[in-house]
């Protein structure tokens, strides 16, 4: 709702901002967009609430930065900046029924469908073929 | 197709990347987000002047 309201769901806003033409943008992500989960989250962690869903502790590792992280960033950068969209406005744009954000979920859902058919094949076979599970029907 | 396979590769989105990992302090997360601005700026810019 937050991002129907402030009219992030128009890639005209998204645009500007990306063009330096308009401060909207970059002003509600330092802003009212970032200060509550940032100040929620320590808040949550210090009173040592439990998670609703898992029913653990709120806490959280933080990883280092990675290879994928800066190649990861390159490709949705170029992403963003073609189609003026990310995810979260994306399914705004859905919720809102403007009828063009199903050429635009339709790529993001091939993307993720790319990327995890290229995951299942690079995984390494975990299960142990029949043959070299079987015991050796020669006697000791 | 780009901000779907992008953001799986880097772990995130704006969102999960530049809100809230960056609010957790995640320097994972804060080298992403500044990585996708900078391209999306140039990319914008390469767009608007072809």
């Amino acid at each position: 709702m937050t991002l129907s309201w402030t009219g992030l769901t128009s890639p005209n806003v998204i645009r500007d901002a990306l063009l330096f033409k308009s401060a909207y943008l970059f002003l509600f992500l330092s802003g009212p967009r970032s200060r509550p989960p940032f100040v929620g989250l320590r808040i949550l962690r210090a009173r040592a609430e439990r998670a609703l869903l898992v029913d653990r502790p709120v806490g959280w590792k933080v990883p280092s930065p990675q290879r994928h992280h800066i190649v990861g960033g390159m490709l949705f950068g170029t992403g963003w900046a073609i189609a003026d969209a990310c995810p979260g406005p994306i399914a705004t744009q859905l919720g809102q029924g403007i009828w063009w954000s199903v050429f635009t979920i339709a790529g993001l859902v091939t993307g993720i469908a790319i990327y995890l058919r290229g995951q299942r094949a690079a995984a390494p076979v975990t299960e142990p073929s029949a043959a070299t599970t079987q015991p050796s029907a020669v006697p000791g | 197709m780009l901000i779907g396979f992008g953001a799986k590769v880097a772990s995130g989105c704006t969102a999960g990347n530049g809100l809230s990992g960056s609010a957790m302090g995640s320097l994972a997360s804060l080298a992403a987000t500044v990585t996708f601005f900078a391209t999306a700026i140039a990319v914008s810019f390469l767009t608007e002047a072809v």
